[in-house]
Order: C-alpha cells, then sequence, then structure tokens
C-alpha cells in the first residue's frame, strides 16, 4: 500500500489516545497501558521524530483517586474531578516517561485556540517551542473553565486543532476499534476495514455515523470530523486500535494498521501552511 | 452549619525556593502542611501558586529563567507538571487531597467562563479538595510578563467569594493578613495563622496595627 507507506517520513504526529485505551472497562487506569504507551513513545521520539500526545483520561483518574463507583453526572461535579484528575495523569504520565529520560509538559487547552488570535499564536508557540527542545506536550480539553456548549467537547476534535496548529504531518487516533468498517462488524460478518479513505463522502459520513452503536465507544463521528479538519490542512490521519500501544512502530514503519485518510493537498501546500 | 472561612493563599517564588533557587521540599512541605491544618481546623484554603517557570527551568537544566516569553511558556508548561506533582507529594504527607485549575483571565468578563470556574472552585471547596491555581501561562501571558500572580489571587478571591488574601512575601514564618472590606493589614505567626478561623469569627481582628506596603490589595481591603 503505497499510502501507508509515506507513513515512514512523517516527522511531525499528534497521538490521541482516549480513556478506553488508558483504563479498564470499569473505568479504572490500566498503569501497564500507560507504562507501554509513553514507552512506545519516547522510543518514537528517540528514533527522531517529534510527537505531541493528546490524552483523555483526567475524569477517570480522579474518580479512581476519590473511589467512585461511578462519574458524576453534573458539569460541576466533572469538573471538579477533571481538575483533581488532570493533575494525578500528569502525574502518572511524568513517571513513566521519566524512566524513559523523555521529558514532558503539560498543555491544557480550550477552543478559543480556534477563535481567538491570541490564544492561538500563545498556543502555537508553546506546543512549536516545546517540539524545539524535543520535550513531548501532553494536551488536554482545559476541562475546568469549559463549557459543553463552547467547547470541543471531545478530544478527537480537540487533537484535529492541534495538528493544523503545529503544522503535523500526521495524526494518529487511538481508539478501542480498527479502524474504519465497510460496514456494521455486528451485523455484517464481512465487514472489513477500510485501508485507505481518499475523500470523505457523505457515503462515508453515513457508514461512521449511521451504525455508531456498533462500533464500540470510539465515537466515529468526532473521528470523521477530525479527519476532514486535517485532510483541509494537508494533513494525513490514521484511526487505529489502542490496546497494543506498540502499533505505532508498525504505522510508522509504513505498515497497514487501521484507516489512513490521505489529503487532498499535496506536501506543498501543506509546507506552505507552515 | 456555620460559615466556613475561605482563605486564598499567594504563593511566591520565595515562599517556595531557597536562595539559590531550587525548590525547597521543607519549604513547600511546611506550608501544605499549614494549608491541610488550616483545612482541617474548618477553614477552606486556595493556594494561587508561582513558581512554574523555575521549577520547569531546574528540570531541563538550564541555568536561569529564558528571557523571551516564548521560551517562558515552554519552560512553563514543562514547570507546571512539576510544580502540580510537588504539591502532590507535599500534601500526600498530610493526606490532603488537591487540584489542579488553570485560569486565563477571561474568566472575569466571559460570563460562561467565569460560571465554569466558580463551580468547580466551589465544588472543590465543597469536597474539601485544596486547589492549587495558576494562570494557563501556554495560552496567555499576563502574569509573566508582569511576573507576578497578584491579580489572579484577587480574581480567585473574587470568584469564590474568600474572606482573606494571606502573602508570605518574605518566604519566612511571618504572613500578611488582607482581610476582605477591612483596612487593617496585618502581620501575622503561623501559630496566628492556624486560628484564623477562630480570630476572625471572634473579631479579633477588628482593630490592630496597621501594616501598609500591600498597595495591589488596597481595593479587596477596602481602602482606596
Amino acid at each position: 500500500m503505497e499510502n501507508w507507506k509515506k507513513l515512514k517520513d512523517c516527522k511531525k504526529i499528534v497521538i490521541k489516545v482516549g480513556t478506553s485505551t488508558l483504563s479498564y472497562p470499569n473505568g479504572r487506569i490500566n498503569y501497564q497501558k500507560v507504562v507501554r504507551l509513553a514507552g512506545t513513545l519516547a522510543g518514537i521520539q528517540k528514533a527522531g521524530r517529534n510527537l505531541i500526545l493528546v490524552s483523555s483520561g483526567a475524569i477517570a483518574v480522579g474518580a479512581g483517586r476519590l473511589g467512585l463507583a461511578s462519574r458524576p453526572s453534573d458539569l460541576a461535579g466533572k469538573q471538579a474531578l477533571a481538575a483533581l484528575g488532570q493533575a494525578e495523569l500528569i502525574r502518572i504520565y511524568r513517571r513513566f516517561f521519566e524512566v524513559k529520560n523523555q521529558p514532558i509538559a503539560q498543555v491544557l487547552l480550550t477552543k478559543d485556540i480556534v477563535v481567538n488570535t491570541v490564544r492561538r499564536e500563545n498556543a502555537k508557540n508553546t506546543l512549536n517551542e516545546l517540539i524545539k527542545m524535543n520535550i513531548i506536550p501532553i494536551i488536554n480539553e482545559n476541562d475546568t473553565v469549559a463549557t459543553d456548549e463552547i467547547e470541543f467537547g471531545d478530544n478527537d476534535t480537540l487533537s484535529a486543532y492541534v495538528a493544523e496548529l503545529t503544522g503535523a504531518d500526521l495524526l494518529v487516533l487511538m481508539s478501542d476499534i480498527d479502524g474504519l468498517y465497510s460496514s456494521d462488524p455486528k451485523h455484517n460478518p464481512e465487514a472489513d476495514i477500510i485501508p485507505v479513505v481518499h475523500e470523505i463522502t457523505t457515503e462515508l459520513e453515513d457508514l461512521a455515523t449511521g451504525t455508531r452503536s456498533g462500533f464500540g465507544t470510539g465515537g466515529m463521528t468526532t473521528k470523521i470530523t477530525a479527519s476532514r479538519i486535517c485532510c483541509n490542512a494537508g494533513i494525513k490521519v490514521v484511526i487505529t486500535n489502542g490496546s497494543n500501544p506498540e502499533i505505532l512502530w508498525k504505522l510508522l514503519s509504513g505498515k497497514v494498521a487501521g484507516t489512513l485518510f490521505t489529503s487532498k493537498l499535496d506536501s506543498k501546500v501543506h509546507k506552505a501552511n507552515k | 452549619m456555620m460559615k466556613r472561612i475561605k482563605i486564598v493563599f499567594k504563593i511566591e517564588i520565595e515562599t517556595l525556593f531557597d536562595n539559590s533557587g531550587i525548590l525547597s521540599i521543607r519549604k513547600m512541605e511546611h506550608l501544605s502542611m499549614i494549608c491541610a491544618n488550616l483545612n482541617n481546623s474548618g477553614a477552606s484554603v486556595l493556594l494561587v501558586s508561582s513558581g512554574a517557570i523555575a521549577l520547569g527551568a531546574a528540570k531541563l537544566g538550564l541555568s536561569g529563567s529564558p528571557s523571551n516569553i516564548i521560551a517562558k511558556q515552554a519552560v512553563a508548561a514543562v514547570g507546571q507538571a512539576e510544580l502540580i506533582i510537588s504539591y502532590q507529594d507535599c500534601f500526600n504527607h498530610f493526606d490532603q487531597m488537591i487540584a489542579q485549575v488553570l485560569l486565563t483571565r477571561d474568566v472575569i468578563d466571559n460570563p460562561l467562563r467565569n460560571k465554569n470556574a466558580k463551580n468547580t472552585l466551589s465544588r472543590l471547596l465543597d469536597q474539601g479538595i485544596i486547589a492549587v491555581i495558576n494562570e494557563n501561562d501556554s495560552v496567555s501571558t499576563n502574569d509573566i510578563i508582569l511576573n507576578d500572580n497578584y491579580p489572579l489571587a484577587l480574581i480567585v478571591a473574587s470568584l469564590t467569594d474568600a474572606d482573606a488574601i494571606v502573602v508570605n512575601t518574605y518566604g519566612g514564618e511571618k504572613f500578611h493578613l488582607i482581610l476582605r472590606n477591612n483596612p487593617v493589614i496585618r502581620e501575622i505567626s503561623v501559630e496566628e495563622l492556624l486560628e484564623i478561623s477562630d480570630n476572625i469569627t471572634g473579631g479579633i481582628y477588628e482593630t490592630d496595627q496597621n501594616i501598609k506596603g500591600f498597595p495591589e490589595f488596597n481595593q479587596y481591603a477596602g481602602l482606596n
């Protein structure tokens, strides 16, 4: 697959991991997964690429810390939990990245980076400076001041804007599904992963949204939205299964590992955007 | 239930770092003990803490704080993680849970942000969790340029309707107590600080000596 082979040349890469990748089905953190993810990312960074991690999981970690059986349903409760959990989450990452001698930074963003030019410039400068310093930024939405109505609401979209902001070559969405299926695998045993998507058509969107429930908790709609943002900015997107974080090595060596969204824009346009 | 006294601590570099610019775990632990103890005494405590850039620079082995703003923002992103982790370590010794809240100035005039920040902070206070607050330097440069966090301390005091702001400017054993709408600013010891709930409710602070030198808090203290 020629398109996948090009991933070997991607230098600046945004990796997005969801709560499902980092935790057990009961919502508690899976430390072993974090260790493996941190080890993989540190290794890839050492091999000469620049990584930016967008990570969910603050609320899950916070709930674990407080010993809650379920998440609070009200906004203030979630936000308080996120404030507690983000501190714990960054502590866990810092611990496991430090073992690999990889410095990290914490960057919390809100949707302002899309609409407010000052915030946008600041975020862009901070992130690019961190990348220049060989530090892996670990990004999350700043939930304590964010509201559902005015914010990203999901880290798929946030990660797409981060990729755009930093002029990344590739966004990898690590999820609990293997990729985008040609039809709902629950109802059709013949369903296959679509290896390459050249254009996000209405048909494809229907496929993703119409059968979302059959695809696990991955929320394919936001992944399609993220892919659209990236493809319009000349950035490739991969949807892959995060249950084995080491899959990143595989896909970055040019092997097929999920669904790849190519961008219609060529690399020249992309470079000009930077 | 009696109203809990709400106190905002304005934490400066001197409170946390030793003279050579290295984080003093002893100092941070001492501060954590005071805050956890106050929380146990029935007061509500919030921390507005500097230190991210200094810690980030130390973590990265830089000889000092970088001079340009973008580098400072990057170093602050490294250091904020270090800062909150160090606070966790210290507060853990006193079984006190903390949370991290990063704010931008628009919490003042953006109604949704204002409501969210208020809700988050008040929920944390209700749960007895101490919020450790800083400016979100990655997307905002106000405090970096000013090199002081007093505006943020005032914002937090206003968001939470706090009864007092406590400053430990010189990093020593003395604190300055600034009560809302009380134009008498006092120097108090740790012992006095730990009895603050009783002293405020008991009216002990109604008349006392007057210490000047905090013009930035004049309005909060009811001075013109």
